[in-house]
């Protein structure tokens, strides 16, 4: 059966699904607002599964290496970043921080406080570059990268991780200034931003290699970020049953209390979101194995053998 | 003259081919689409229409169509800030695909004026603007009308033809001249990024309209018509009132920022041609 076509029963079996059940599912939804703590069961489910298939990649990874050596061109790949947006992130922190050191009442920057200048900074950042990383559509001489004798995949793996870790380190450097500035706890902040950083960038990746255009890769992005970073408290406050979703949620507070969460949710939450972001990673990289896929934009033909063969 | 427009003409619709068969604009679309069809949800619960016995049936009816334009209206602050982040960065690479695709040094050969090739190109990019905002335009309009309630036509066409429309095509007509020049998309859409988050910086206003805010690249005097218009906070604060024509004069001001970036590249590449 054609893929769109399977993609198109399977979207129409959910939305006729939700349709039929609608009572129920309204009943459900209403229920878990009152008791978000009983989708914990769900998320550690989610969260062993990904975890699963996480260890089995690192595996996967530790063989290959020790099959095809050392191969790794982490220059190559470090030229692969746009100097522009690093090192616009790289001024944005500390300017942004010293703007809001003293907790504006007025003005631009009025609703944005110095622990939260890196949560709206790298994330995003992050994001972007990692859909600009790797298109095949615009990848240049990829029918050359195609023949060298590592595998395909490791050349997307290497610019993620290039990416993530310079982002990552100029991540760190703003959480030590907001702690001179304002004496904040750094490893609050430290998981207040990484995971979100983590599943943006996963994100970014994924749907520029599904689309094949940076250009959608970039929209997700930053409407993930966007919703997210503006919405997603009212999201929690609607439906207090999304917390594992919510990227930017925030240490429990009086607010998130009378919600029902509480610090565990937090945590899981956080963990959460950091899994889904190397799931995503991951399943981007799974693209990249199939060669006629990544060169003509068409998954390849799997010709079922001839009876009486 | 005439040459110049038929061959406008020509390259408009190969491009808008070319971004129609990307799909680009459509999803662009269709996303819009499921932000108004969501937020309408949401709104038809916390709006509250009157159900007062006192008031007759035709001024009941009055009354709650008033609150239903307000509530509608108020959707355009959203809209505004999607239309500035969206659209710039999704056509961005208008000018600099010719080159990836190796086609730019053919067209380049052609009989074709710069002129020609820069109105054809913007003005598709034009096209396709207005066909990802129709849509949605019509769903908002036909599911607020038969899910929400009815509300005052003319004011919500006000808002699209007036206000979003002309923001979203002149900022997408600048960022398109902005990104001519780079040699490959990806650059022409980090160029397309950074335009779209320049101007959300400048959305902030202050109480009064001066000159400068009618050249606002975040085409703010739209914004705060409509922000005022939903939130009665600015006018407590003592902000001077915005009207139509403010926004009719905003909007002259981006078609002239528009008309200034279209000669200048022009103008460059003409003397990149001779050279």
């Amino acid at each position: 059966m054609n893929r769109y076509i399977r993609q198109g029963i399977i979207v129409a079996l959910i939305i006729g699904g939700g349709l039929l059940f609608r009572p129920q599912l309204t009943n459900l939804i209403a229920q878990l607002d009152k008791t978000p703590y009983q989708v914990r069961p769900a998320v550690w489910l989610i969260m062993a599964v990904l975890a699963g298939v996480g260890g089995i990649a690192c595996l996967g990874a530790v063989r290959s290496v020790q099959i095809t050596g050392s191969a790794f061109t982490w220059r190559s790949s470090l030229g692969s970043l746009s100097l522009w947006i690093t090192a616009a992130s790289a001024f944005a922190i500390p300017l942004l921080m010293l703007a809001t050191a003293d907790d504006p009442k007025t003005g631009p920057f009025m609703w944005l406080r110095v622990p939260r200048v890196i949560d709206l900074i790298v994330p995003l950042i992050v994001g972007i570059q990692a859909a600009l990383l790797f298109s095949p559509d615009d990848e240049p001489v990829l029918e050359l990268k195609l023949t060298y004798p590592r595998p395909f995949v490791w050349l997307a793996a290497e610019r993620i991780s290039v990416t993530l870790l310079v982002q990552i380190a100029i991540g760190l450097l703003g959480t030590v200034l907001a702690l001179l500035l304002k004496n904040t706890d750094p490893i609050q902040n430290l998981v207040r931003w990484l995971p979100a950083t983590v599943f943006l960038a996963g994100i970014g990746l994924r749907v520029t290699l599904a689309t094949r255009q940076i250009v959608f890769g970039v929209l997700i992005v930053i409407g993930f970020w966007f919703v997210m970073w503006f919405y997603g408290d009212g999201m929690l406050a609607q439906h207090p049953f999304m917390w594992p979703l919510h990227l930017y949620m925030q240490p429990i507070n009086f607010s998130t209390v009378l919600l029902g969460l509480t610090n565990t949710d937090y945590t899981l939450n956080r963990l959460m979101i950091v899994l889904l972001g190397i799931g995503l990673m991951l399943s981007a990289f799974s693209e990249l194995r199939d060669e006629e896929r990544l060169l003509t934009g068409a998954y390849a033909i799997r010709t079922q053998p001839a009876k009486g063969h | 003259m005439a040459s110049t427009f038929v061959h406008a003409g020509a390259v408009l619709r190969y491009e808008f081919l070319i971004q129609w068969r990307q799909r680009v604009a459509l999803i662009a679309s269709f996303g819009l689409c499921f932000m108004c069809v969501l937020l309408m949800f949401e709104l038809r619960n916390s709006l509250s229409l009157f159900a007062e016995k006192t008031l007759t049936p035709q001024q009941l009816s009055e009354v709650n169509r008033q609150l239903s334009t307000v509530a509608v209206l108020t959707l355009y602050t959203l809209l505004h800030i999607f239309s500035l982040l969206v659209f710039p960065i999704i056509l961005a690479d208008t000018f600099p695909k010719d080159k990836q695709y190796g086609v730019r040094e053919l067209i380049d050969t052609l009989p074709l004026s710069s002129a020609s090739y820069l109105i054809g190109k913007v003005s598709a990019s034009v096209c396709s603007v207005l066909i990802a905002l129709g849509l949605p335009m019509i769903v908002l309009g036909v599911g607020w009308w038969l899910i929400v309630y009815p509300f005052d036509v003319g004011a919500y066409l006000g808002m699209w033809i007036v206000a979003l429309i002309p923001t979203a095509l002149i900022n997408t007509a600048l960022c398109v001249l902005i990104a001519s020049g780079q040699p490959t998309r990806r650059r022409a859409i980090l160029i397309g990024i950074v335009f779209a988050f320049g101007c959300l910086l400048f959305l902030s206003f202050g109480p009064k309209t001066t000159l400068p805010d009618y050249f606002n690249p975040g085409r703010m005097l739209p914004f705060k018509y409509y922000l005022m218009y939903a939130s009665s906070t600015p006018v407590l604060y003592g902000y001077e009132d915005v009207n139509v024509w403010h926004i009719g004069l905003g909007i002259l001001g981006g078609i002239a920022e528009v008309l200034i970036a279209g000669v200048l590249v022009q103008r460059w590449m003409t003397r990149r041609l001779m050279h």
